[in-house]
């Protein structure tokens, strides 16, 4: 698995990454937590995520070429490092069921596609497990393509309705307190903290002068779109955003009230979706990579047959259990988010003391060495 | 090493026809599993006309039809109207596939125009059928009509004969130049859950004039006229309430939205060639700054409206037009007084009709809570009919 990339590829898969899949279910979900006030929540979370992602930036800058597992190993313990990798697996797998879920909600209520779960995720699987074995590096130059046609859907999709929207429809702001906005947040905390993945490419990140502007500017260009999308989506729908089960199918479809543009929201919409593919795509290689250091797999058959696994438990855990519920109740709402805020979270903001701790082993180590 | 190899090569070529045969099977498995959606069993729907019968509900559908023949229409296309009857909405429309065979369509549908009979009807609850939907367009055309909406779809224009391109065109386009108002379906709804639970819709009147279309083959004869969206309708909680004439619509436009165009008479007036005559002047653009504010125990709606005229012309359509070239003028203060004078009136026509009904389509309740909060909450609890409590006020500027 050639795991390689470049700085290009880091920044343009952040921007994608952060807004790819906050347009679906999230924005009414957070409308009914927190109403007009739920953007102040996402803006809450992305700051959050901003410091978060300023941690591992600053653990790039402080890592000596070492990889997230042997950070992980030389401060943790092997078994503590297996025990967060399977943490991580779950968070990771999780976030990409959810995404599937509501893009299969999503196509099939705008497009009138019905199919089920099993002949919609299985062609979707493929592919990624395509580009999952073939390793990081094909996941950035997939980004790099498709880049330009996603971020230029995003932007006609919000230039078609900010003509329409009134900002004033925000006000009045907390009016329900600050506390229930917090909480709101604290509540939606699964669906956010995306950029652990570049924790992932710790080691294999050809850096060159200002990375970590650059990726934080980048981060910030992502989190704005979003928030301005769920801002255009608040002062359009109203008391009714909570009742909406995709926000970009919403938004985008809202301003075209004559027949002359037919359904060109769809194409944007389509064309947006290939984001999630590509989320999906970068997620499903975390969880693969930190299955892997579970079980000690190295091999490109290793990750075909760990991905095979994942596979078949995505195709058929959805069917068995109410996964969106679970996502929901447990994971949103209930004691759930403790876990995955660990991995989120926790383990961002300890990455610089722990690749700092790391480096001063490996140091004492050679010396040892070269001693004896 | 040649024998080892004639050996091998047959159980690889048996795997790779193994393999795609399975790739051919998963394909066409793949391909089953999508609910086929032919195109010539969809009625592709342009416009709905909901009515009540008695308990039921009775869609009227105009569609096209892909491989249905039917009056041609403007652009070449054709035409038909469907109907569904159902106790619910949603059985209204299922009933259209049950009868007709045809799957209907529902994201190409850019009006919806509810009957008289709706008038009884909690409108709010109806219109979420759509609402939930991601297919729909919230942003669909919204009307009401005098008498049947299915009378109205049965009826033709003479420029358009697809009454939902026509509705479409003289509600959504040109309502901006002729006084008329707008409204889309998501609005409609939202506005009804907001404090002031109060939305508008123009009225749709069928005006026939006699020159009546029979089809081709002589089975039907459609009705020939004009649509006139003068008035508008305001709903109440869900329900239809009142409907304001054409001053108290144009007073209220005024104040509505600032790219809607109005003109005015002025008689004896100095005319272009010297002339004392009667001129008639038309609003170029407008801006409308509400000020709502609590003034005590009673509220202050205070408008201002600022106004820039022109004489029309002959060139002159009604146009918006936001950025003009600076001109001689032709307006002297003997104009902007008159218009300035009518504009009161109309305006205070709305004002009163607003009080009378105590039905608050300027959403006073609306800038209130926006800008009070949680007190204008407490407030319009202690006060369900603060209407009463309103003095509107409106400050004109008329400027060529």
């Amino acid at each position: 698995m050639n795991n390689s990339i470049k700085q290009t590829q880091i920044i343009l898969l952040v921007i994608i990454v952060v807004s790819g899949g906050k347009f679906l279910s999230l924005p009414g979900l957070m409308a009914k937590l927190a109403g007009r006030d739920s953007w102040v929540s996402m803006a809450i979370m992305f700051a959050l995520d901003l410091v978060s992602l300023a941690f591992i930036l600053w653990a790039v800058y402080l890592n000596k070429g070492k990889s997230f597992d042997e950070i992980l190993s030389d401060t943790l313990t092997p078994f503590g490092a297996k025990l967060l990798f399977l943490l991580y697996a779950l968070f990771f797998i999780l976030r990409v069921m959810g995404g599937l879920l509501d893009t299969q909600e999503l196509i099939s209520s705008t497009l009138s596609v019905v199919t089920n779960w099993v002949s919609f995720v299985v062609p979707i699987l493929l592919v990624i497990g395509f580009n999952v074995v073939r390793g990081a590096r094909n996941i950035g130059r997939v980004s790099q393509i498709f880049f330009g046609f996603i971020f230029a859907s995003i932007i006609m999709i919000l230039l078609l309705s900010l003509k329409n929207t009134d900002f004033s429809n925000l006000q009045p702001t907390f009016a329900n307190g600050f506390d229930k906005v917090a909480k709101s947040a604290f509540d939606v905390s699964f669906w956010f903290g995306d950029c652990v993945f570049v924790l992932f490419m710790f080691g294999k990140i050809k850096k060159t002068g200002n990375f970590s502007v650059k990726v934080s500017l980048a981060f910030l260009v992502g989190a704005c779109t979003t928030i301005l999308m769920d801002v255009i989506f608040l002062c359009l729908f109203g008391n009714l955003a909570e009742f909406s089960s995709s926000a970009l199918a919403k938004v985008s479809g809202f301003n075209l009230t004559g027949s002359v543009y037919g359904r060109i929201d769809w194409i944007f919409v389509m064309i947006w979706a290939s984001s999630i593919i590509i989320k999906c795509t970068l997620f499903l290689w975390c969880s693969t990579m930190a299955l892997s250091y579970v079980f000690g797999v190295k091999s490109k058959k290793g990750y075909s047959v760990l991905f095979g696994v994942t596979g078949i438990a995505f195709v058929v855990l959805p069917l068995i259990l109410p996964i969106k519920g679970i996502i929901a109740n447990f994971f949103c709402l209930g004691a759930g988010k403790y876990i995955t805020v660990f991995v989120q979270y926790a383990i961002p903001f300890a990455m610089p003391l722990m690749t700092f701790l790391s480096n001063k082993k490996t140091t004492k180590d050679k010396r040892g060495e070269d001693y004896a | 090493m040649h024998k080892t190899r004639s050996l091998k090569n047959p159980v690889k070529k048996y795997a790779k026809i193994f393999l795609l045969v399975v790739v051919a099977f998963f394909v066409a498995w793949v391909a089953s599993s999508y609910t086929k959606s032919e195109i010539a069993d969809r009625a592709i729907v342009l416009g709905l006309g909901i009515d009540m019968l008695q308990d039921d509900f009775v869609v009227t559908a105009e569609v096209v039809s892909p491989n249905e023949g039917g009056d041609s229409g403007a652009s070449g296309a054709t035409s038909k109207l469907l109907t569904g009857v159902g106790k619910t909405l949603p059985l209204a429309i299922q009933d259209i596939f049950q009868t007709s065979g045809k799957n209907p369509s529902l994201g190409q549908t850019g009006i919806v125009l509810l009957g008289e009979s709706m008038n009884g009807q909690e409108l709010k609850h109806i219109l979420s059928y759509f609402i939930l939907s991601d297919a729909f367009k919230d942003g669909v055309t919204l009307a009401t009509c005098k008498g049947s909406a299915k009378k109205i779809f049965e009826s033709t224009s003479p420029v358009d004969s697809m009454v939902s391109f026509a509705l479409q065109t003289i509600i959504q386009k040109s309502g901006k130049k002729t006084n008329s108002t707008s409204n889309v379906l998501q609005n409609f709804v939202e506005n009804q859950t907001r404090h002031s639970k109060t939305s508008f819709l123009s009225q749709v009147s069928f005006v026939n004039d006699g020159n009546d279309k029979v089809n081709k083959d002589q089975s039907s004869q459609k009705k020939t006229g004009v649509y006139d969206c003068s008035k508008i309708a305001v709903f109440k909680d869900g329900y239809y309430h009142d409907v304001l004439d054409r001053d108290e619509t144009r007073g209220f436009v005024m104040l509505n939205t600032s790219k809607t165009y109005d003109s005015f008479v002025v008689e004896n007036a100095q005319s272009v060639i010297g002339t004392k005559d009667r001129v008639s002047v038309g609003i170029v653009s407008k801006k409308v700054k509400p000020k709502v504010e609590f003034d005590g125990e009673n509220i202050i709606a205070s408008y201002d409206l600022d106004m820039k005229i022109r004489r029309m012309r002959t060139d002159v359509t009604g146009n918006v037009m936001d950025f003009l070239p600076e001109l001689p003028s032709l307006i002297d203060e003997q104009i902007s007084n008159s218009v300035k004078e009518q504009t009161q009136t109309l305006v205070q026509k709305a004002f009163e009709k607003s009080k009378k009904t105590n039905c608050d389509f300027f959403g006073v309740a609306n800038t209130m809570y926006k800008k009070y909060g949680k007190k204008w909450d407490d407030f319009q609890k202690q006060n369900p009919d603060y209407l009463d409590k309103v003095t509107f006020k409106i400050s004109i500027q008329v400027h060529d």
